[in-house]
């Protein structure tokens, strides 16, 4: 396992200092002005507007003046959803033309990672991972691949999902299963969160860490938890650990309105950087066959 | 698995023997024509679950098991990446098509059926894949990331064995968005051909067991080939057209060479990524020809399995390997004369004879500006 420094940290949305989004909330556009034209911002779908407001804060917080330099990992979930939403409601209805060119190139995943690349001037490798709620967890990973590949001297993070309640009301009125609006009591909500991570220290890092989405059962995470005696265990309610706490009875679960599921791990980062006392953590989360994990230590 | 060919031997029948195989759309119930490549519907009498009713997930399931058959005597795999620019989409769709008539939609599992990592939550489950597991989505792309990704796990030693690759199964997403686009032709694809109509789509899978060389030969196993080098590169210009002089692809190629230890000069063959589209089809072009000899005979499958998108790069990576094993650059189906803003030599019927020590490099290019170059040598003796 090799560790990545954080350097920087950037939100939309997301975290006690902001109100979550349902999907209604009126975006900001300030923090990407430097970045991209307006007429190419009015492009952008929601979840590259917040990723890309998360991703302009993460790195100032990092200092860092050139970010053409920086390799990027995206990771959304279910990416888009409005503009795809929007797209196959077209299709309906024309029977598959016309429908507007303008929603193609926003409906792929990697939209988000397409738009800051061509903000950011960015010629660096990119990747785009979806791992359903352990997005989070699976994009460090990726950004542990990438730099250790060679890719860049850092990488920025930037991890972001949309709601749509209207939508999932629908789905869920329907009796359509699996959409996690409400997973134990985790309100399903949107967010952009972004890391800038290396391999290194600097003057500016706030700790190191290392995640993993591995499929595998309980033992597999005992195995994990084992590896890190004396770590505050903390499980992802939202993405499904719950189950573990007998496993684990220890641990303490991170509560409900704690962002999206998919944001819970950034979630639980920031609110343990907070607090001075906790010096490493174990936060484990799981979603259907796999476990995610990402730990962190001051 | 693709419209050519459901197996990799049968795949490799076809590149030498190509026939063109594209057929108008009807299995999407849309009101445009459109010709694409279908697959061959597959089966699978040893499943109950609903994961396979997305067809990107049984498409996956086919060439993954097959993948897995060939190398079943060297143990499990302990880990899969897997690239898709679908997911689940087939089953969004149907659902999402039901609550707009005010329909019931019937059982539907967003995370199983319907999310970007539902076909690689199918594949990690029936082969029993314990270990790390990723899920790529960079649209064509996606399954040429998923191998340089698992490559990045084998050399940092994450893994000992991983499966990667991917799939994409044709949906109505896809086909109204080229078309919306304009990039489907009515007519099948002439990649780098002077009157190239356009993009014709396909669907398939394909996918690649990667280990350590040493151990594999300490192992006493004969490998197929040898992953020499991967680089990704973005274009950072336009979310769907590429640069005129295609510096995003070209720094894709350079990287592969460097990640590699070679030249542009040891190259024998590029399986080129040929759209057929008129810009992808000329920035590539120009790209190759900014960097290696222009005898370097160049070819698309794309003209016999379609653009099959996220599959695209799995496919085109096996097709790579088959030209390494078999020492044959195949026929650039469509055109064997390329158009003059495509300064390139491709390759014509009969395929081209290969050098004794082949190296073959298998680009990608995606929207979003997304690029990947691998780079593929025979065993060192």
């Amino acid at each position: 396992m090799t560790r990545l420094f954080i350097h920087g940290i950037g939100t939309c949305a997301i975290g006690a200092d902001e109100p979550f989004g349902e999907g209604t909330t009126a975006l900001e556009d300030v923090p990407i002005k430097g970045y991209a034209k307006p007429a190419v911002r009015r492009r952008y779908g929601r979840v590259t507007r917040m990723i890309y407001i998360a991703a302009a804060r993460a790195i100032e917080d990092a200092g860092i003046e050139d970010p053409s330099t920086l390799c990027v990992v995206s990771a959304t979930a279910m990416g888009e959803v409005k503009v795809s939403l929007n797209l196959l409601a077209q299709i309906k209805e024309t029977g598959g033309s016309p429908i507007s060119p303008s929603l193609v190139p926003n409906s792929v995943h990697n939209a988000p990672a397409g738009h800051l690349t061509i903000g950011l001037k960015n010629r660096r490798p990119s990747v785009t991972v979806s791992q359903g709620w352990l997005c989070a967890e699976a994009a460090i990973a990726a950004a542990e691949d990438l730099l250790l590949s060679g890719a860049g001297d850092a990488a920025l993070v930037v991890i972001g999902d949309e709601a749509d309640p209207a939508w999932i009301d629908r789905l869920e009125g329907a009796g359509a299963s699996g959409w996690a609006r409400d997973l134990s009591g985790q309100r399903f909500q949107e967010g952009g969160a972004a890391l800038v991570l290396s391999l290194n220290p600097s003057d500016r890092f706030r700790g190191s860490l290392e995640a993993r989405v591995e499929r595998g059962g309980d033992e597999r995470v005992m195995e994990i938890a084992g590896r890190t005696p004396g770590a505050e265990v903390r499980l992802r309610q939202g993405a499904g650990a719950s189950t573990l706490a007998e496993a684990l009875p220890a641990a303490a679960i991170d509560g409900p309105g704690s962002g999206t599921s998919q944001l819970g791990a950034i979630s639980v980062l920031l609110e343990r950087l907070k607090d001075t006392s906790c010096g490493e953590f174990l936060l484990i989360g799981r979603e259907v066959d796999e476990i995610g994990w990402l730990h962190w230590a001051r | 698995m693709n419209a050519a060919a459901a197996d990799a031997a049968s795949f490799e029948e076809a590149l030498r023997s190509p026939d063109r195989i594209f057929v108008p759309s009807a299995r999407h119930e849309l009101s445009i024509e459109v010709t694409v490549g279908e697959a061959p519907e597959e089966r699978f009498a040893d499943h109950d679950h609903g994961e396979l009713d997305n067809p990107t997930g049984r498409l996956c399931l086919t060439a993954a098991r097959e993948c897995a058959a060939m190398v079943a005597d060297a143990g499990t795999f302990d880990g899969l990446v897997l690239g898709t620019s679908t997911g689940g989409q087939s089953m969004n769709e149907s659902t999402v098509f039901s609550l707009l008539e005010s329909v019931d939609p019937g059982e539907f599992n967003y995370r199983r059926q319907g999310c970007m990592a539902a076909p690689t939550r199918l594949v990690a489950r029936d082969l029993d894949i314990m270990g790390p597991v990723q899920t790529v989505s960079t649209a064509c792309t996606s399954s040429a990331n998923a191998i340089a990704m698992a490559a990045a796990w084998v050399r940092s030693g994450k893994c000992k064995r991983v499966l990667a690759g991917g799939g994409d199964a044709l949906c109505k997403t896809t086909i109204c968005s080229f078309k919306a686009l304009d990039l489907t032709g009515p007519d099948m694809c002439t990649p780098f051909a002077e009157d190239r109509p356009g993009l014709t789509l396909g669907e398939g899978a394909g996918f690649l067991a990667l280990e350590p060389l040493d151990e594999v030969l300490a192992s006493g196993r004969e490998p197929l080939a040898v992953l020499a080098g991967f680089g990704m590169s973005s274009d950072a210009h336009h979310m769907t057209a590429p640069p005129e002089d295609g510096y995003g692809a070209r720094a894709a190629m350079e990287l592969a060479l460097a990640d590699a230890g070679l030249a542009a000069g040891d190259v024998t063959h590029i399986n080129a990524h040929g759209t057929g589209t008129r810009l992808n089809d000329a920035a590539e072009a120009i790209a190759i020809a900014g960097l290696f000899p222009a005898s370097l005979p160049v070819a698309s499958c794309k003209g016999l399995i379609g653009h099959t998108l996220g599959g695209a790069g799995g496919l085109e990576a096996v097709a790579s390997v088959l030209s390494v094993r078999s020492r044959t650059a195949f026929e650039n189906l469509g055109a064997s004369t390329p158009a003059q803003e495509c300064p390139i030599t491709l390759v014509g019927p009969g395929g081209v004879e290969l050098s004794e020590a082949p190296i073959v490099m298998s680009n990608s290019f995606a929207f979003g500006g997304n690029n990947c170059s691998l780079i593929f040598s025979g065993v060192p003796r």
